[in-house]
């Protein structure tokens, strides 16, 4: 067995760490909760060139066809930095959708262009009363000749308000639907939600938006296939995410033990202080294990659909813990809206339930487990 | 990365599965129970010796003491397959006093222990903790006097599990009682438990099982048992501990399979137990434990077979996976128990009542081998670098 | 052994009950009764107004002297009364002024210091704050250092405090500072009263990372405080300061508030259906809210049990079942803000005022809130020495 990451993946992860140690410093995260479109084009731009959008898509479309696990140890950076901004939905959920599923025509259209940074691209699943248990979508495609024509409504659509393209989960007469959704077409309504950490979320509002019929993604009524295949992709990507957040925690509350003194000696003395760290460290241990052995699988086309549950239903519940024991340790000054833990424990909170919480995929596990 | 065993390994394991497969006998596995899952007694003997006749005690060691020079991970991979079976995996010698010996010993002391170690033909004894010794091992009073070309030993242990059914002591002993720190008098020896003067009396365990106070009263022991330098023990203690703490739950993950099989095929009011969200939630809870377990498990391996020392995460497997082995035993207990009607004679029968032995063993797992408060402390300071508290 | 109220109670209760019910139809739109809210640009005349009108009931400090403006009454009434008043989430107490300070004065204040100050308290008049933690004395409060210098019939302060609740609001304050520069802890310390408005002090505000303001800095310039405001003797501070911490520590508040957030709580599942069932029928929801009954019923007997032991011998005879009380108050608001997020799935992350945000985004606050709850008043951690140290006689090391 090998726990290490490879020679490629060391350089991607120390480039990564040095990029966005510099160019993305909690001062930007904090300015971007704040702001609407929550990224700058600059930064955008800078990570387009690193070839940061194109890292698993194919070569032939401009990419440089790494696996799922490069990008994870990408992920697993970002997550450390708290970077804001549409990259996930664009390549997870959108490239990544493209590529999986995508015809050829619409993959040479798209791909190229994430891999360029000139799109955005998201996915709306999730409804006001049902999340990911479920294929009965109330956002309905009714067939009208060539075309279709999606109303309803879709909430927690990440990054919608700034995206070029939305897939769309639409209940077809056939069955769940992906459609390839143009976001300047009429009839689409937009409000960004206000949400614990100001990551961008959507409530968006299909009022008889027409769509061609060859913007179909994927095949007529299988979405409900498709979408499994995208939620463990989705699921795992994110617990890459939080590994780094949680990593990340564990440095800044060992950082600060070691350094506040109370009672004539650094509270990281303290054995109660101690414990609380080394759980920390055992979450933040075991989080990563779980993480890198969902991805790994998923990047060598080994049967994955457990071990992501897994992943994600460890993870979510561990990150929580991570963060709620940060906030202990740091204490009052901590708890500061100038601090940057806040920003990782809300973050943490947003993260343990995309996707699916921990309960739902604990459930995926019973299934696994033959219950 | 990579999280399947090479083909290599696949092999071995399965030649090894093949072997454990046909030789436990219902007397093998009532054995290994009312042990408390030690090796030595008549028939753990003989299936540990098969499987040392084919190098599987030791397999990381070298050919010239009984190994076969495989990685470590393979060890790892064996041990816990022997848990799983219901075979004794707890091992003095194999693991914890034959590496120390291996790592520390005099030439003349390996070629006497090591290649019977990994034959399984003797098993050692832990002989670390005293009355006044547990956590703080350093604390150790057993005297050794030097008497020229012998010591002479005086003094107790407690807790000594292995004694009654092992051959020799691998015992921490005080030869300077005026060291400062006092960790920098401790020597260790290796004692055969048959010497004049050793006297071995049980204490039984809540769980039914049974360890002991050991007395040594003008115990003779040659010089050449001693193991590595004079005053220089305490550091070998903590590298057997280190490898004592490579702890595998094999027995657990077979315990929690055989509960997902109960609750699949017990019907409470008209429906499977595993049909309850609740029991389906808490399963699926520990499955996924016993996974992060199992990959802190095989880090081990793999940090030991990069050529470096896992100085924190030995002791973070520890911690994890014995505190996941008690949310096995609850788990059962309450599956179980909810419907409080399991009959002694249930068709469960391979677990008839050993639920309720488990759960009575359950409270020494976060105790002996290291306690979890001392664990988190080595993770604390050996691992994240926090300081010790100053007086 | 007997758990029930009496019937005089009871009426106490309901009438209590039916005030604040009552009042609380006039609170500002988005009231919770969190202390933000209090605090608000808002809430805060309502806060003064709510106090006014309690304190023209003689409720505010009953169980203080008749002649400081309270009636003598038992502390199980006054233990009521902040049960009620923490269940409704209602404004009007100045936990500071009354629960602190007063009881402090009662205690160890002369009689000039009693006249002075306590009836301003009872009738509402007086707001005040508490200035203890500084930015190296946290848990260790002792290793303080803003220092009070004696100058004629005063004393010149000059320092900082941090995490001091209601500073911008309030009309006083009540402090620690240093007197004796020769002992650097508890030995050299004095306990004084400050008017807010002395010439010197600067307050600035401080932002919880829920965008809440509670909390502040307050800067001490050359601050002259007459020396009758000092309560207690030269140095002898910090044994008063203790006893401030031991008053008023039942968290009857803490545990009536969980109640009521989980009746909310409740009502919301019983209300809410999703994926095509209601909330309460999903069975780890069932079990979860069951759970946390459970445990707002035990807060609410060890609260009790805290004013009952007070009766009968006294703080000390609490103070330890007063640590425990906090600490398993906090935690169990921290544990019912996971659980309400947890069942709220993805609209548990939704901010209040979005149309989305169940319960008016109470949980998604409460969840940024309950991290500071669990370390403010003492630390989950330094309530749990207590509880070895006091309770269980164990040794000190720190």
């Amino acid at each position: 067995m090998d726990f290490g990451l490879s020679e490629g993946q060391r350089m991607l992860k120390q480039t990564a760490r040095a990029f966005l140690t510099a160019e993305c410093p909690s001062s930007l995260v904090k300015e971007m909760a704040r702001d609407d479109r929550g990224y700058t084009t600059e930064l955008w731009r800078k990570m387009a060139e690193l070839g940061w959008m194109g890292l698993v898509l194919p070569e032939e479309y401009g990419g440089t066809g790494g696996s799922f696990l490069d990008l994870a140890v990408l992920l697993d950076e970002m997550g450390r930095a708290c970077l804001p901004g549409p990259f996930f939905s664009t390549v997870v959920l959108g490239g990544m959708i493209i590529l999986e599923l995508g015809n050829e025509k619409q993959k040479q259209e798209l791909l190229p262009m994430i891999v360029k940074g000139e799109l955005i691209i998201t996915l709306a699943l999730t409804e006001p009363g049902s999340s990911y248990g479920t294929s009965d979508m109330t956002v309905k495609a009714n067939a009208d000749g060539d075309n279709y024509v999606i109303s309803g409504t879709k909430l927690f659509v990440p990054d919608a308000h700034i995206a070029d393209y939305i897939i769309c989960a639409t209940k077809t007469a056939e069955g769940a639907t992906l459609f390839l959704v143009d976001s300047s077409c009429p009839g689409i309504n937009y409000s960004l939600l206000k949400t614990i950490s100001g990551d961008k979320q959507c409530e968006v509002v299909f009022n008889k938006v027409k769509v061609p019929q060859e913007n179909i993604i994927g095949d007529l009524g299988q979405g409900w296939i498709q979408l499994q295949s995208i939620l463990r992709r989705a699921a795992i990507a994110k617990c890459a995410e939080m590994v780094g957040g949680a990593q990340q925690v564990l440095e800044m509350t060992v950082d600060y033990v070691k350094q506040r003194v109370q009672f004539g000696q650094p509270i990281g003395a303290f054995q109660a202080v101690q414990h609380h760290c080394a759980n920390i460290a055992t979450d933040v241990d075991t989080s990563k294990f779980i993480t890198y052995q969902a991805a790994w699988r998923l990047s060598e086309g080994l049967p994955c659909n457990r071990e992501a549950a897994m992943a994600k239903a460890w993870v979510s519940d561990a990150c929580r813990r991570v963060t709620l024991l940060g906030h202990q340790c740091i204490g009052g000054i901590g708890f500061m809206e100038d601090h940057d833990l806040p920003l990782y424990s809300k973050r943490a909170k947003v993260a343990e339930i995309a996707f699916g919480d921990a309960d739902f995929h604990r459930e995926v596990v019973a299934q696994e487990l033959g219950l | 990365m990579e999280f399947r065993f090479t083909p290599e390994e696949q092999k071995l394991a399965k030649e090894a599965h093949e072997l454990m497969e046909r030789e436990r006998t219902p007397e093998l596995l009532a054995e290994t129970l009312e042990l408390g899952g030690i090796y030595g007694g008549p028939e753990g003997r003989k299936i540990g010796q098969k499987m040392g006749a084919r190098g599987w005690l030791c397999p990381a060691w070298p050919k010239e003491y009984g190994g076969l020079g495989t990685s470590e991970t393979v060890k790892l991979m064996l041990l816990d397959e022997m848990a799983y079976m219901g075979l004794p995996f707890l091992f003095g010698g194999a693991s914890m006093a034959g590496p120390a010996i291996l790592r520390h010993g005099s030439e003349e002391l390996k070629e006497e222990f090591l290649p019977r170690i990994a034959q399984g033909e003797v098993e050692f004894a832990l002989g670390y903790t005293e009355p006044q010794a547990g956590s703080d091992l350093a604390s150790v009073e057993m005297r050794a006097e030097d008497k020229g070309d012998y010591f002479l030993l005086n003094g107790q242990k407690m807790f000594n599990t292995h004694c009654h059914v092992a051959d020799y002591h691998y015992l921490a002993v005080r030869t300077d009682p005026n060291a400062v720190p006092r960790h920098r008098g401790i020597s260790m020896m290796v004692v055969g438990l048959e010497s004049p003067g050793v006297t071995i009396r049980p204490l039984i365990t809540m769980a039914g099982w049974r360890t002991n106070e050991v007395f040594y009263d003008d115990v003779e022991v040659p010089k050449k048992n001693l193991v590595g330098e004079l005053n220089r023990g305490f550091r070998y203690v903590m590298t057997a501990l280190d490898f004592e703490r490579m702890v595998t739950i094999g027995m657990f993950r077979r315990l929690f399979e055989e509960l997902v099989e109960y609750a699949k095929e017990t019907k409470v009011d008209g429906k499977a137990l595993g049909k309850n969200p609740l029991v389906r939630q808490k399963l699926a809870e520990i499955a996924i434990e016993l996974e992060a377990a199992r990959l802190l498990y095989y880090q081990l391996g793999y940090i030991l077979d990069k050529g470096e020392v896992a100085n924190y995460q030995s002791s973070m497997e520890k911690l994890f996976a014995c505190e996941v082995a008690q949310h096995v035993v609850n788990a059962g207990m309450q599956i179980m128990g909810f419907y409080g009607q399991l009959q002694l004679d249930s068709k469960w029968a391979p677990l008839q009542g050993e639920m309720e032995f488990q759960y009575r063993w359950s409270y020494l797992h976060t105790i002996a081998g290291g306690t979890s408060e001392i664990q988190r402390n080595i993770i604390a300071l050996r691992g994240l670098g926090l300081p010790l508290p100053t007086a | 052994m007997d758990f029930r109220l009496t019937p005089e109670q009871e009426a106490l209760k309901k009438e209590f009950s039916e005030f604040f019910k009552e009042e609380l139809k006039n609170a500002p739109p988005g009231w919770t009764g969190a202390l933000e809210d209090m605090f608000s640009e808002e809430g805060w005349p309502f806060h003064r107004g709510t106090a006014k009108k309690l304190a023209e009931k003689g409720w505010l400090v009953r169980p203080w002297p008749k002649e400081y403006g309270g009636q003598d009454a038992p502390i199980i009434e006054q233990l009521i009364f902040s049960e009620v008043r923490g269940y409704h989430g209602a404004a009007g107490v100045d936990a500071w002024g009354i629960d602190m300070l007063g009881p402090t004065l009662l205690a160890a204040g002369n009689e000039e210091q009693k006249r002075e100050h306590l009836p301003p308290i009872a009738r509402a008049e007086r707001f005040w704050t508490q200035g203890w933690s500084e930015p190296n004395a946290g848990s260790d409060l002792a290793a303080l250092t803003t220092r009070a210098v004696r100058d004629g019939d005063d004393y010149i302060i000059n320092g900082q405090k941090i995490w001091t609740s209601g500073a911008h609001r309030a009309d006083w304050m009540f402090m620690v500072a240093r007197t004796n520069p020769e002992e650097k802890r508890s030995r050299g310390l004095s306990y004084f009263l400050l008017d807010m408005k002395t010439t010197g002090i600067e307050v600035r505000p401080l932002y919880g990372m829920d965008g809440s303001h509670l909390f502040n800095e307050v800067f001490f310039d050359d601050v002259r405080v007459p020396a009758r405001n000092r309560v207690g003797e030269e140095n002898e501070g910090w044994a008063i300061t203790r006893a401030t911490m031991n008053f008023e520590r039942s968290c009857i508040q803490i545990m009536a508030g969980v109640k009521h957030d989980l009746e909310e709580l409740v009502g919301f599942c019983k209300e809410t259906r999703w994926n095509g069932k209601t909330l309460a029928e999903n069975p780890f929801v069932r079990h979860r809210l069951a759970q946390l009954a459970i445990e707002a019923d035990v807060g609410r007997a060890m609260s009790y049990r805290i004013a009952w032991l007070q009766e009968k011998g006294g703080l000390i005879a609490a103070a330890a079942a007063a640590s425990a009380a906090k600490v398993y108050g906090t935690e169990m608001t921290q544990r019912l803000a996971c659980t309400a997020c947890q069942i709220l799935g993805l609209y548990g992350q939704v901010k209040k005022g979005s149309k989305w945000a169940p319960l008016m985004g109470k949980f998604e606050a409460l969840y940024q809130f309950t991290p500071g709850m669990n370390i403010g008043g003492g630390t989950s951690e330094i309530q749990r020495n207590l509880i070895a140290w006091v309770g269980l006689g164990l040794p000190r090391t720190i």
